[in-house]
């Protein structure tokens, strides 16, 4: 391609993209420091009635409020990651190195809820187990849609390396198959495993479709949280609520970029 | 049939310098064969003849025309790289009518003219499959059929046999030959293969660290090495350091040997191929060695002599008899040995050292 | 990678054992829901038969409408996005940009962002009230047109659509451009004859996935959500949030969005497989 014009519309394309994407966050993050300063544009139809809420008492007001939904999500979030590693690697493990007829079913069927839309499996979950408490019920969904991230990535490390001519050499050193496991598999595993955990807490964390149907009324995750001042408070109070979401989310999200620098989409978390 | 020429090319990479002042002139309808070690520039040549690689300096030249500036798809040369980067989408077919089809060449015409190109390449038969069920020397011919369909003026070979077997190989050097002389077209060909580049070329160049080192007739070459190293790299080479004294001769631990051509005075190798040694032909002729080695190469005798602290390799007639550590008396042939400049920090190889006193 | 593993064990029990805990989880939320839904969705009431929820998807206007806006806004948006995300793709598969790590970061920055977050950072932005109104006087209300929604939606896939392409972009030979300019090659050609036919699996990959995404994206449809535009997602959700709940209908429902969604995954791909047999 080159420097030539498919090369400047390329360019300009992605300059566009990155406009797109930045703008909002950028819109929201500034409206968040101005209401917390206290000042906004005069006459701005931004600020409403709730002038006790403005100024960083937006932050104290979600706290209290919320608070318990904060911690809800977190623990949800990390929740996730330990029963995804303990379940999806040795699950990956299992596929590649022992593979058993039908291991080619799971693995396709591990990564079906990436295809099916939240809400379907939402709706099923709550037909299935109508008895199940709430925050139970949020708690399978989040697992029902990280466990493919995790599976897959680990999946994607693993066919990477020549395990057999690991194993063959730890043998010849002396290795059993604890410490082969421990001091050789694992820590090459350790970068997937990293980029793996972030992707899952994550997509836990910024979950809603699931959290939402299957929890209504009761403690709720922080994206509904959101979607409470989104509806019906200001924009000030919705903008610092959006703040407090990402300051999680986007070192998280960087995290996994910079860990993932170089290698496939998966990684990423396409 | 076109002249190709390239004047003063330069190319840097970084630190590296890929091409270094290299000027030369392909002679229309023949084949050069550029030949040099790994990181020699040879491909970097020969991209930039291609219009892929942007010279830092110099010029290229069609027919006396620039085209320096001229982008790839525009030259209008074929080129054959070394992994053959033929389409996988393609069958056989379509590849060879891929130049003809971006020049908006009709389907039928350009059809027409892609299994004249098969055909030349002996594999029209194969018109329909698709490139993932073709051999290594199959999918060779298709790339080269590719490159030839629409009459090029230069074709450009970028070590094509390189990733063949060795019979294919030699079958397919014949056949190269035969095909670029009927389509007359001037090729370059380029290759770490100096017995490939010997057979193939009408013409040869050496390239050494991004120069120029020599340039003429592989007998040429061959024969009168310009210096040590093109010596070693086009042959085995046995490499006697001396003096050069007037009077052709280079005075060496062998004796004053008769060189053919006039020597650099002062340190200088002389250099004598395995086959420019015979046994000698007066009982007190020549110089005495010591057989250390022998190897039978089937058509001839190969012996690993030492004598004065030096190990030779000697060719000789494969009815000879002679056991390792026996000795013999060995001469230069009459007017072989060639003198050559030899550079302060030039040593003898290891392989000519012996340990042997 | 497991050529010879005739000196070392495969142990197809031990892998059955190791995977277990994920099938176990894989069957209890996964298939049974879904085998569920199944049997409520013929279930279709007191006296009614079996079909009843289903000929209702499709027979209510205000169902049906819902149905085919979200088909065709989620077709549009994969086809859109997946086009427009080439680019960049492109550009940080072949590295012809500089600071491409940097872009490749600002670009799935949307990834973790979930529906909601998109739809109120676009409100934000383009809403009645938003910052380019408020700025340069344009764009008031965009969000909850129909243009609005196909901005929210794209946003969410470009993180999606680039890495994916990027990706594939990188398993294509560079070989192959350098033959492709020798022969003659004009860029064009070259990205109509060489690129697009060996990128055309993971082009149509990438749709489906987008198709998918865009099909259950729920919050975004829940924010911006107004009155003319109806969408399948938020027809199902106000099954649940408005009582009394049609189970049967909302099972449906819930079904057909699965399988609009794996179809077109599977359809796309089949579409594609037998010419690399």
């Amino acid at each position: 391609m080159r420097r030539g014009l498919w090369w400047w519309l390329a360019c300009t394309v992605t300059i566009g993209l990155v406009v797109l994407v930045l703008s909002p966050v950028l819109t929201v993050v500034t409206i968040a420091l101005m209401a917390a300063c206290g000042i906004g544009p005069d006459g701005s139809p931004w600020l409403t009635g709730r002038d006790e809420i403005l100024g960083l008492h937006a932050y104290g007001y979600l706290l209290t409020h919320y608070g318990s939904w904060l911690l809800f999500s977190l623990a949800l979030a990390v929740g996730s990651v330990l029963v995804c590693l303990a379940v999806a690697v040795p699950a990956a493990w299992g596929l590649i190195r022992h593979p058993f007829p039908g291991s080619r079913w799971v693995e396709q069927a591990a990564a079906l809820p990436l295809s099916l839309p939240g809400l379907a499996v939402s709706v099923g979950l709550v037909a299935a187990f109508p008895a199940v408490r709430g925050p139970w019920l949020v708690f399978a969904g989040h697992l029902l849609f990280t466990i493919p991230f995790m599976l897959r990535v680990t999946l994607d490390a693993l066919r990477g390396y020549d395990l057999i001519a690991w194993e063959r050499a730890s043998a010849s050193l002396g290795a059993d198959a604890w410490r082969h496991a421990v001091w050789v598999v694992l820590p090459n595993l350790r970068h997937a495993l990293v980029t793996g955990s972030l992707l899952v807490f994550a997509v836990s964390w910024g979950e809603f479709n699931v959290s939402y149907l299957l929890n209504h009324g009761r403690v709720q995750t922080f994206p509904a949280a959101l979607y409470d001042t989104f509806a019906n408070d200001g924009l000030p109070l919705a903008a610092a609520a959006t703040v407090l979401f990402l300051v999680v989310v986007i070192p998280v999200s960087l995290g996994v970029q910079i860990l993932g620098r170089g290698r496939t989409a998966v990684e990423q978390g396409a | 049939m076109s002249t190709l020429t390239v004047d003063h090319l330069g190319k840097r990479y970084g630190a590296a310098c890929a091409l270094d002042d290299v000027s030369m002139v392909f002679p229309a309808g023949r084949i050069t064969a550029v030949l040099g070690p790994s990181g020699s520039g040879k491909s970097t040549l020969l991209m930039a003849i291609a219009g892929l690689v942007r010279p830092d300096a110099g010029l290229v030249r069609l027919d006396g025309t620039d085209i320096t500036g001229l982008p790839a798809d525009r030259r209008g040369f074929g080129l054959v790289q070394q992994s053959y980067a033929l389409f996988p989408h393609l069958d056989v077919l379509a590849n060879a009518a891929f130049g003809l089809r971006c020049r908006g060449v009709a389907r039928p015409e350009r059809e027409r003219r892609s299994r004249i190109a098969l055909d030349r390449l002996g594999i029209a038969h194969l018109a329909a499959r698709g490139i993932r069920q073709l051999s290594g020397g199959e999918q060779q011919r298709v790339a080269i059929a590719r490159a030839i369909a629409y009459d090029p003026p230069i074709l450009l070979l970028d070590e094509p046999l390189a990733a063949l077997d060795a019979q294919l190989r030699s079958g397919l050097r014949a056949e190269l030959r035969r095909l670029v002389t009927d389509l007359g077209v001037t090729t370059v060909l380029v290759t770490h293969d100096q017995s490939e580049a010997m057979e193939l070329g009408d013409q040869l160049a050496i390239l050494r660290h991004g120069r120029l080192v020599q340039l003429g007739a592989p007998s040429a070459v061959y024969a009168r090495p310009a210096d040590a190293f093109v010596g070693r790299f086009l042959g085995a080479a046995n490499l006697i350091p001396g003096t050069g004294v007037n009077g052709h001769a280079v005075d060496t631990a062998l004796g004053r040997l008769l060189v053919a051509n006039p020597p650099p005075i002062g340190a200088c190798w002389a250099m004598l191929r395995p086959e420019d040694l015979q046994v000698a032909t007066a009982a007190d002729g020549g110089f005495q060695a010591q057989c250390e080695q022998r190897l039978h190469l089937g058509d001839r005798l190969r012996l690993q002599v030492g004598v004065a602290g030096l190990r030779l390799t000697v060719d000789l007639p494969n009815d000879y008899r002679i056991e390792p550590g026996e000795s013999l008396r060995l001469e230069p042939k009459p007017g072989r040995t060639i003198a050559m400049p030899r550079l302060p920090d030039e040593e003898s190889p290891d392989d000519q050292r012996t340990t042997a006193p | 990678m497991l050529a010879d593993a005739s000196s070392l064990p495969q142990r197809p029990a031990l892998g059955l054992l190791l995977c277990l805990p994920l099938v176990l989880l894989l069957a209890a939320l996964l298939m049974w829901p879904l085998v569920q839904l199944v049997l409520q969705s013929v279930d279709g009431g007191p006296g009614a038969p079996w079909w009843r929820a289903w000929s209702d998807l499709v027979s209510v206007p205000r169902h049906r409408r819902a149905l085919l806006t979200s088909v065709g806004l989620s077709a549009a948006v994969a086809i859109v996005s997946t086009a427009v995300c080439l680019m960049p793709a492109w550009l940080l598969a072949r590295r012809l940009i500089p600071g491409g790590a940097w872009l490749r970061m600002v670009l799935a920055l949307p990834m973790s962002f979930s529906g909601l977050i998109v739809g109120f950072l676009l409100i934000v932005l383009i809403g009645r009230a938003g910052a380019l109104p408020a700025l340069t006087g344009l764009g008031s209300g965009l969000a909850y047109t129909l243009t609005g929604l196909l901005l929210a939606y794209l946003y969410f896939e470009v993180p999606r659509a680039t890495l994916t392409l990027e990706s594939a972009i990188r398993t294509l030979d560079p070989q192959l451009d350098v033959a492709a300019r020798s022969l003659g090659a004009r860029p064009w050609q070259h990205t109509l004859f060489v690129v697009l036919p060996l990128l055309g699996p993971a082009l149509l990959a990438t749709i489906a996935m987008t198709f998918a995404v865009s099909l259950g994206s729920f919050g975004v449809a829940l924010l911006l959500s107004v009155r003319g535009i109806a969408l399948l997602p938020l027809e199902l959700f106000m099954q649940y949030m408005a009582p009394p709940t049609d189970r049967a209908l909302a099972a449906a429902m819930a079904l057909t969005l699965a399988a609009i969604a794996l179809g077109v995954g599977v359809g796309l791909r089949r579409l594609v497989e037998p010419r690399y047999a």
